[in-house]
C-alpha cells in the first residue's frame, strides 16, 4: 500500500471494526478557556498535603529524610496552621470577591444593552436619526437592528434584562 | 566576519533542550570565530559556570544578543529594546487552554509567555521561529529550525522484524495535557482490541506533576493491563537511543507542536511515524508521515496496524523518513542561524 492510499483504507478499516470498543471512563483531556470560579475557590484554600512531603532520593536514606520532614512539620504544626488561616482569608476574599466582581460586569453589560436601545428607540420616535459612526466598534454583546438603518440597538422595555438575584 | 554574540535563554538546567540547544549553538559560534557568554535568568546549580546570570549581562551596542524565547522571562524585552542588535529565535509556547484544568502555574507561565511573545518578538531587529508554523504564529519570516544532531543518538541499529499479533508503540514527550497521552493510550487499546491483541505503549517523559502523570498512568494500566503499558522517565541519552532501536513505530497524538523533535528521532532509528498533523508536526514530517484529525482514534489504530504489518507501506515512509533528515541536516540549521545573525549586523 502507497503512504498516500493508507488513510482511505484505515477509515474503511476503522468503520469495519466500529463494534469492538474501549471501556469508558479515566482521564479524558479537556480545554478550558480560563480557570472557573469554583476552581478559584478551590485553589484559594491553601491544604497542604501531609503525604507530599517526602525525599526526593530513594532508599533507607530517602525514608529516613522523609520521616523526618514529616516529624518537623508535625512539631511545627500548630504555627502553620496559623499562617494558612491568615493566607486562606484573604485568598477566600479575593476569590469571592473575583466572583462577585464578574457577575457585576455581566449584569452592567446587559444594563448597558438595554439603555442603548432605549435611548435609540426615544431618538427614533422623535425622529433624531444619529449619523453613522465610521469608527464605531462593533459590539458583538448589543443586538443589531434592521440592515438598513444601520444602527445598533433596538431593544424595547420588554427587553429590559431582570436583575441577577444574589 | 568576527562577531561577539550573547546567548540569553530564561531557564538553564542540565536536561532541557532549549539549554542544551543553546550549548550546542556556542559550538557553533567557537567553531565560527564568534566570541560572546552565555545568559540565563534561572540557572540550575549543575550548569556550573556555563551560564552567567542575565541581569550581569551589559552588552555593547556592536554585539548581537540571541535568544531562544520559549517561556515568559522577565526583563528579556527591556533588555532587547534597549539594544540595537538582536535576533529572537522562539520556540512556540503552549496555548495557557491546555493547563488550566492540570497546572494552573503552567498555564499561568504559559498566558504570560504568549502575551510577551508579541512584544518581545516586535522588539528584536530579526524575528524567527524554529518552524513555519511557529514563525506565522509569532509574526516572524525568518525560520531557523532545531539543531537536530543524529550522531548524538548513535546508530540506527538492524532492521526489526514485527510480531504478526504485537508490535511496540513508543511516544517521547513531556506528560502534559496537550500532548494527549489520553488518546494515545486510547488508539493502542483500539489497536489490541481490533487488530493486535499483544501490541504494546511504551511513554517516555517527565509529567507536568505527579497528579497528571498518576492520571496517565492509570488510565494506561486500566485499559492496556500492567504488561502492555510502560512509563519511563529521567533515562539517559543511551537509553533513550535503545528504546527507540527496540520500538516498532512512534505514535504522536499531540495537538500542539512548535516543532516535534521526536518525529526526526523516529525517522532517524527508521522507526514509521502515525499521528495528528497538529502545528510544527505536518510540517517536519512532510509526506514521511501518516497523519489525520480524524476524531475515530479506530482510524489511527488502523494506521498503525498498518504500519506494522504492511511491509511495503513501512519500506517507503522510512525511505521519505530518511529524506527528510536531510532537509534538517544539521548544516542547514546552521546555515540559517548564521545567515539571520548576519542579517541582524547588516540591518
Amino acid at each position: 500500500m502507497r503512504p498516500e492510499d493508507a488513510l482511505a483504507q484505515a477509515r474503511l478499516t476503522a468503520a469495519e471494526h466500529a463494534a469492538t470498543t474501549i471501556p469508558k471512563g479515566g482521564l479524558e483531556v479537556e480545554r478550558s478557556s480560563e480557570p472557573t470560579d469554583d476552581q478559584l475557590a478551590s485553589w484559594a484554600v491553601v491544604e497542604p498535603d501531609l503525604r507530599e512531603v517526602r525525599s526526593t532520593r530513594g532508599g533507607p536514606v530517602g525514608r529516613t529524610v522523609t520521616a523526618l520532614k514529616q516529624g518537623q512539620l508535625r512539631l511545627m504544626a500548630q504555627y502553620h496552621a496559623q499562617v494558612m488561616s491568615v493566607q486562606n482569608r484573604l485568598n477566600v476574599h479575593l476569590a469571592l470577591r473575583a466572583t462577585l466582581m464578574r457577575e457585576d460586569i455581566t449584569e452592567m453589560r446587559a444594563e448597558l444593552k438595554y439603555l442603548r436601545g432605549r435611548v435609540e428607540e426615544l431618538e427614533s420616535r422623535a425622529g433624531i436619526v444619529p449619523p453613522p459612526d465610521p469608527n464605531a466598534k462593533k459590539d458583538d454583546t448589543a443586538y443589531v437592528g434592521p440592515a438598513n438603518t444601520g444602527w445598533v440597538g433596538s431593544g424595547t422595555v420588554q427587553d429590559r434584562p431582570e436583575k441577577d438575584a444574589r | 566576519m568576527s562577531l561577539v554574540v550573547h546567548q540569553v535563554i530564561g531557564g538553564a538546567g542540565p536536561y532541557d533542550a532549549i539549554t542544551n540547544q543553546a550549548l550546542r549553538f556556542r559550538k557553533l559560534f567557537d567553531r565560527w570565530g564568534w566570541g560572546g557568554v552565555d545568559a540565563a535568568v534561572h540557572i540550575d546549580p549543575r550548569m556550573g559556570q556555563k551560564f552567567v546570570p542575565m541581569r550581569s549581562l551589559v552588552p555593547h551596542p556592536d554585539e548581537v544578543i540571541f535568544t531562544q524565547y520559549s517561556a515568559y522571562t522577565p526583563g528579556l524585552r527591556d533588555m532587547l529594546e534597549a539594544h540595537g542588535r538582536s535576533l529572537v529565535l522562539c520556540q512556540n509556547i503552549t496555548p495557557p487552554e491546555w493547563f488550566w484544568q492540570y497546572d494552573p502555574l503552567t498555564a499561568l507561565q504559559c498566558f504570560l509567555g504568549r502575551r510577551d511573545a508579541a512584544r518581545v518578538m516586535a522588539a528584536a531587529t530579526v524575528p524567527a521561529g524554529a518552524s513555519r508554523y511557529t514563525a506565522e504564529e509569532f509574526g516572524a519570516d525568518t525560520v531557523i529550525p532545531i539543531l537536530f544532531e543524529p550522531e548524538r543518538y548513535g546508530a540506527p541499529g538492524p532492521p526489526r522484524e514485527t510480531p504478526a499479533d504485537g508490535g511496540e508503540i513508543l511516544f517521547v514527550g513531556r506528560l502534559c495535557p496537550h500532548k494527549r497521552h489520553d488518546a494515545l493510550v486510547r488508539a493502542v487499546a483500539l489497536l489490541r482490541a481490533r487488530h493486535r491483541p499483544n501490541a504494546t505503549l511504551r511513554i517516555i517523559g517527565e509529567p507536568v506533576n505527579d497528579h497528571y502523570g498518576a492520571q496517565v498512568r492509570e488510565l494506561g494500566e486500566r485499559l492496556l493491563g500492567k504488561d502492555a503499558f510502560v512509563w519511563e522517565r529521567g533515562i539517559t541519552q543511551e537509553d533513550l537511543a535503545d528504546r527507540y532501536r527496540s520500538a516498532d513505530a512512534l505514535c504522536c497524538m499531540s495537538e500542539h507542536e512548535g516543532f516535534c523533535v521526536p518525529i526526526l528521532e523516529a525517522f532517524h532509528f527508521g522507526l514509521p511515524v502515525v499521528g495528528r498533523p497538529s502545528g510544527g508536526v505536518a510540517e517536519v514530517a512532510g509526506d514521511a508521515a501518516l497523519l489525520t484529525d480524524d476524531e475515530d482514534l479506530g482510524v489511527v489504530a488502523a494506521l498503525l496496524d498498518a504500519v506494522l504489518g504492511d511491509a511495503e507501506l513501512r519500506g517507503e515512509l522510512l525511505e521519505r523518513g530518511r529524506r527528510r533528515l536531510v532537509a534538517y541536516d544539521e548544516t542547514t540549521t546552521a546555515q540559517a542561524l548564521r545567515d539571520a545573525i548576519e542579517r541582524v549586523v547588516a540591518t
